[in-house]
């Protein structure tokens, strides 16, 4: 043998054995990981970790300045991160936290799933009438017949339209989609530079497509879902809205874009279907419409032919979550109560309360805006009761609509053509998260 | 012969002994994870317990699978030659002249691989839009005039190349310049006496010294662009233009945060894997990348 | 010329018939002109689209959010904007950004350390010595630099989890400490500039590895180790997956990982997320940007004699 041999042969045996080893290590590593299915009794004093993202921060301290005798540690975290911070604390057997506030009504699907089974059921931790009080907003949060999480806010469509040039131009509000789109035929012919909505974002699906009951998230139960774009309720909506996003008088753009806002300071927004926060967080500030006093107002959503309701759908709507594995889920359950209840909190707080009680507190600042042509808050609490129910979180989310609906109409395309695609990405998303497809 | 092989016993003891440390993060850190997740791949979500192709199986007949693979060739046909040209080219000017200016140059080539984060995602998307960019009229005389006529679909292999490249390269060049700093003057003065231009010089002289270096570049450049996920993830998350899986590690991220799927995860990232260490591989043993003068 | 003197001199002194060769070349000059001329143009031409991203970024805190949108791209606004945005980022949740600060300047400098340490003294043996086991270490770092970030989330995780450090700064520095890119470029360096009548002169003094490694080695390694150094701190201090995905304690994160929380829960880059009172904007992202590029900058200055010097080319030697 030479040595040459003799090192080759030494260079194989030592990397087996560091793969051995590594392998050893690893797989110790991962034994004992699986989450502990039995719990102890509750402990009232056991210290709540809270978990919050930047915004509610102010909340969930305002909550323990009220009650200085709960342990609690607050911390703010990436959201994007929730998911697999949970899944790995399942791998790993501890470190969940106790309470949750996601700023996404999917993640209270995912979360109390089967495969994350994170969620405590609060059906017997919240007062009866307390979850009366909600109305319907909590309607999202049962999942399987149960309460797994409280809903924050609301972030139902109203169509919020500039009133000094809609009187100047004579046009009268539509109330059903067909005046809306005749109104956007007008529009591109007698003032063109002018819109009616912004459709390049991620919001054609909260305003549009979901207010007319497009089958896209219709959960039938826990492992079945009906995703259907042939369905008439969405065909209708290609057919309103791809003659506007032709003749312009619907924006091809995100509403979030500098596009949008340069017509939003121009005053050249005529009019847009978009959730309750609109008028505060898109209308009002100089870095965005930067719309002067006095001039935005809100109509009510309009109705889908062949309906009898307005629908709305939603763009956001945060909601608060209590651990299963907590220690403490009374107190736990008692600190998301709390936050989506207290009137003292959400009376401050940016967007509209899902909690009926709170949303009356919280109407006090719209009453004396003077942002306002007419005061917005019996527009906002109509459309709160009529958020389209036939749309429910669920574990795949929405996002493949940005890659083929908003795809399309970024690059000029109808969104008729997309809807084939967007059927077969939702399909291919809801299966592999575990829910069978029916059309 | 045995007072050698004794003495080649301590040496080696002396080496292991200057090595252990390193070697030891090498295996928590480095083989004991690659490990783990290569038998993470054979495991599946949906039958804990179970080992075989499942993970795989689904993987590669998921509907996002397929698509990222084109995007990621794309990218990696337009980005990986002009890196290692790009890199290359402006190391060799910055070498050219050896002074103040080629110090700042190195420094601004650099600083814009630093910004990371939010406020890289603030950066790119306010150089790129329109209607807010510094480079606006260079953007409007290319006729686009708003932020969906730059953000298209067929437009983001190469915009990812671009920010890419910007943010890439500054590295690349500090590392190359310094190799050519190594070159001895002799060899450079002696070439230049014998007749060979500042071209000459570079391609011939220059270029064959730094021979290990751009190998080097070119292995990690490849598995840097197969495994592109900060460009398309950032553009993404403020333009909503591509998709949470345009490119294999997007996918990746999305079964591992988006489902919860660490066995998907593992199965796209062992994929990567494999054909990264392969590529670096095929480079290194038809090189002669590791060679030194103890084996020569 | 010996590689010592190679690895030592620096830019302004060079040898002496160097420079008398260069005086010749002067005289060359004027027929490059025009080459000289397309050498300046690439370079500027490409330093512009490094530059004014850079310089953008710096006017941006300076402006308000609504002046970013209208007002000239690159245009100045106030200092009292500036201060404020400072003092926006500064108050959130009592100040908790110097704490991300120091804990980024911890665990960047806790690696560095390591790196270096563990970095010189497997990169001399493995490029002086000969031993079994060599070339496997060679291999597995390179395989390494080339291995996917999202290879190790899940194991390190439960790795750091089993020794019960998640939320540690362990968890963070330990796992960055290894840094194949850092050992390669020891190897790379060893291998081509300790010349070996040092080391054999070293070892016929009786010297054991470890002295000679200290007297002799260390000393030549000046310009390697700020190489390393720079190297590291900079992948350390913009490290954002391993502590994303170590730490959940808010006291704990670094600078990436806590900006990066707070930009996500804040609408200045996803208003589509719904409303927020935060005074969290766009100046102030990028304000946060140029708290983490800044520090990168001034070691850039501060280590350029070895980012030109430190490392040599592995074929030079004749």
């Amino acid at each position: 043998m030479s040595p040459n041999q003799l090192s080759r042969g030494r260079t194989k045996a030592a990397a087996a054995a560091v793969l051995l080893a590594a392998t050893l290590l690893a797989l110790s590593a991962c034994s004992g990981g699986a989450p502990a299915q039995t719990k102890a009794a509750d402990d009232p004093n056991a210290t709540l970790l809270v978990w919050t993202d930047a915004t509610r921060q102010t909340g969930f301290e305002a909550f323990q300045k009220a009650n200085p005798d709960v342990k609690m540690k607050i911390e703010t975290y990436d959201p994007a991160a929730l998911l697999t911070k949970i899944q790995l604390f399942n791998r790993s057997g501890s470190g969940w936290p106790d309470v949750v506030f996601s700023q996404s009504p999917d993640d209270a699907a995912a979360l109390s799933s089967s495969l994350y089974n994170f969620t405590a059921p609060l059906d017997s931790l919240v007062p009866q009438d307390v979850q009366k009080n909600f109305g319907t907003a909590n309607d999202t949060c049962k999942i399987s017949g149960k309460l797994v999480c409280l809903k924050n806010d609301l972030a139902q469509d109203v169509l919020w339209y500039n009133k000094p040039v809609m009187d100047k131009f004579g046009y009268k509000l539509p109330t059903t989609w067909d005046e809306y789109q005749a109104l956007g035929k007008k529009v591109a012919a007698e003032h063109p530079g002018y819109i009616i909505g912004a459709a390049g974002d991620v919001n054609i699906y909260y305003d549009y497509l979901w207010s007319s009951g497009c089958p896209l998230q219709t959960v039938v139960n826990e492992t079945e879902v009906k995703i259907n774009t042939k369905d008439p309720k969405c065909t209708r909506v290609a057919d309103m809205i791809d003659p506007l996003l032709a003749n312009g008088s619907v924006a091809k753009a995100s509403p979030f874009s500098p596009d949008v806002a340069a017509l939003g300071k121009a005053q050249k927004v005529l009019m847009i279907p978009a959730a309750s926060w609109f008028g505060d967080f898109v209308f009002k500030p100089a870095a965005s419409f930067g719309t002067p006093e006095g001039v935005i107002a809100a109509a009510p959503m309009p109705t889908w032919s062949g309906e009898s309701t307005n629908y709305s759908g939603a763009q956001g709507g945060g909601v608060y979550m209590v651990s299963q594995h907590s220690k403490n889920t009374a107190g736990a359950a008692k600190i998301a109560q709390w936050m989506a209840t207290s009137t003292d909190y959400q009376a401050t707080a940016p967007t509209y309360p899902a909690y009926g009680p709170a949303a009356t507190a919280w109407a006090a600042r719209l009453a004396t805006d003077k942002f306002y042509a007419q005061n917005p808050f019996p527009v906002l609490q109509d459309a709160a009761g009529k958020i389209n129910p036939a749309e429910n979180p669920t574990r795949y989310g929405i996002s493949a609509v940005t890659a083929t609906v908003v795809a399309a109409i970024t690059s000029g395309k109808s969104v008729a053509s997309s809807l084939a695609d967007l059927q077969t990405q939702l399909a291919g998303l809801a299966q592999s998260t575990g829910y069978a497809v029916t059309q | 012969m045995t007072t050698s092989r004794r003495a080649a016993a301590r040496s080696s003891a002396t080496a292991w002994a200057f090595t252990a440390p390193y070697a030891l993060l090498l295996l928590a850190f480095g083989v004991a994870p690659a490990v783990y997740a290569i038998y993470e791949s054979f495991t599946s979500a949906k039958n804990p317990g179970s080992l075989g192709l499942d993970s795989y199986a689904m993987v590669l007949h998921d509907f996002r699978f397929w698509p990222a693979i084109g995007n990621v060739a794309l990218f990696m046909v337009i980005w990986i030659p002009v890196m290692v040209c790009g890199t290359i080219l402006l190391a060799l000017l910055l070498h050219e002249r050896v002074g103040r200016l080629s110090s700042t140059m190195r420094l601004i080539f650099f600083l814009p691989g630093a910004v990371t984060g939010s406020a890289a995602v603030l950066l790119w998307y306010f150089m790129l839009d329109p209607q807010v960019s510094p480079f606006a009229p260079a953007l409007h005389a290319m006729g686009l005039h708003n932020s969906i006529d730059v953000f298209t679909s067929s437009h983001l292999a190469p915009i990812f190349a671009l920010v890419a490249f910007i943010t890439g390269v500054g590295q690349w060049i500090v590392v190359m310049f310094g190799a050519l700093q190594g070159i001895p003057e002799e060899l450079i003065e002696s070439a230049k006496l014998d007749g060979a231009g500042p071209f000459g010089t570079a391609l011939l002289i220059k270029l064959p010294l730094i021979r290990k270096y751009v190998i080097y570049m070119m292995i990690l450049a490849f598995a840097a662009a197969l495994q592109i996920f900060v460009e398309p993830s950032l553009f993404y998350s403020i333009t909503q233009s591509g998709s949470a899986w345009w490119s294999l590690n997007q996918l990746g991220f999305a079964f591992a945060f988006g489902q919860g799927d660490f066995a998907q995860a593992a199965t796209v990232s062992v994929i990567l894997l494999v054909l990264s260490a392969a590529a670096a591989l095929f480079l290194v043993f038809r090189t002669d990348f590791f060679k030194t003068e103890v084996e020569s | 010329m010996s590689s010592h003197s190679l690895a030592t001199r620096t830019e302004k002194t060079e040898p002496a018939p160097a420079r008398t060769r260069r005086t010749r070349n002067r005289g060359w000059k004027p027929r490059l002109a025009p080459l000289s001329i397309l050498r300046l143009l690439i370079l500027f031409g490409f330093g512009i689209f490094c530059l004014v991203p850079l310089i953008w970024l710096l006017l941006t805190p300076t402006k308000t959010d609504a002046a970013i949108l209208g007002d000239f791209p690159l245009s100045f606004g106030t200092f009292d904007r500036l201060a404020a945005a400072w003092q926006h980022l500064t108050a959130y949740s009592g100040g908790i950004l110097f704490k991300w600060m120091l804990n980024s300047v911890y665990y960047s400098a806790g690696s560095l350390v390591i790196t270096i340490v563990t970095g010189l003294l497997a990169g001399y043996a493995m490029a002086t010595m000969r031993f079994p086991g060599r070339k496997t270490i060679l291999t597995l770092t390179l395989l390494s630099m080339v291995m996917p970030a999202t290879v190790t989330v899940l194991p390190l995780f439960l790795e750091i989890n089993a020794v019960g450090l998640t939320n540690t700064a362990a968890s963070v520095i330990l796992p960055a400490s290894f840094f194949p890119f850092g050992v390669y470029l020891a190897f790379v360096y060893f291998s081509t500039s300790v010349p070996k009548e040092l080391l054999e002169a070293a070892r016929l003094d009786g010297c054991s590895e470890f002295r000679a490694f200290i007297s002799v080695v260390l000393p030549i390694a000046k310009p390697l180790i700020g190489l390393l150094a720079f190297f590291s701190f900079v992948a350390n201090w913009n490290n954002y997956f391993l502590p994303y995905v170590m730490l959940s304690d808010q006291d704990a994160y670094n600078l990436p990982v806590g900006l990066g929380a707070l930009m996500a829960g804040s609408p200045a880059l996803h208003p589509e997320r719904g409303g927020s009172f935060l005074p969290i904007t766009r100046p102030e992202v990028a304000l946060a940007g140029l708290i983490v590029v800044i520090p990168i900058a001034l070691l850039f200055l501060i280590f350029q004699r070895y980012l030109v010097r430190g490392i040599l080319s592995g074929s030079v030697k004749s």
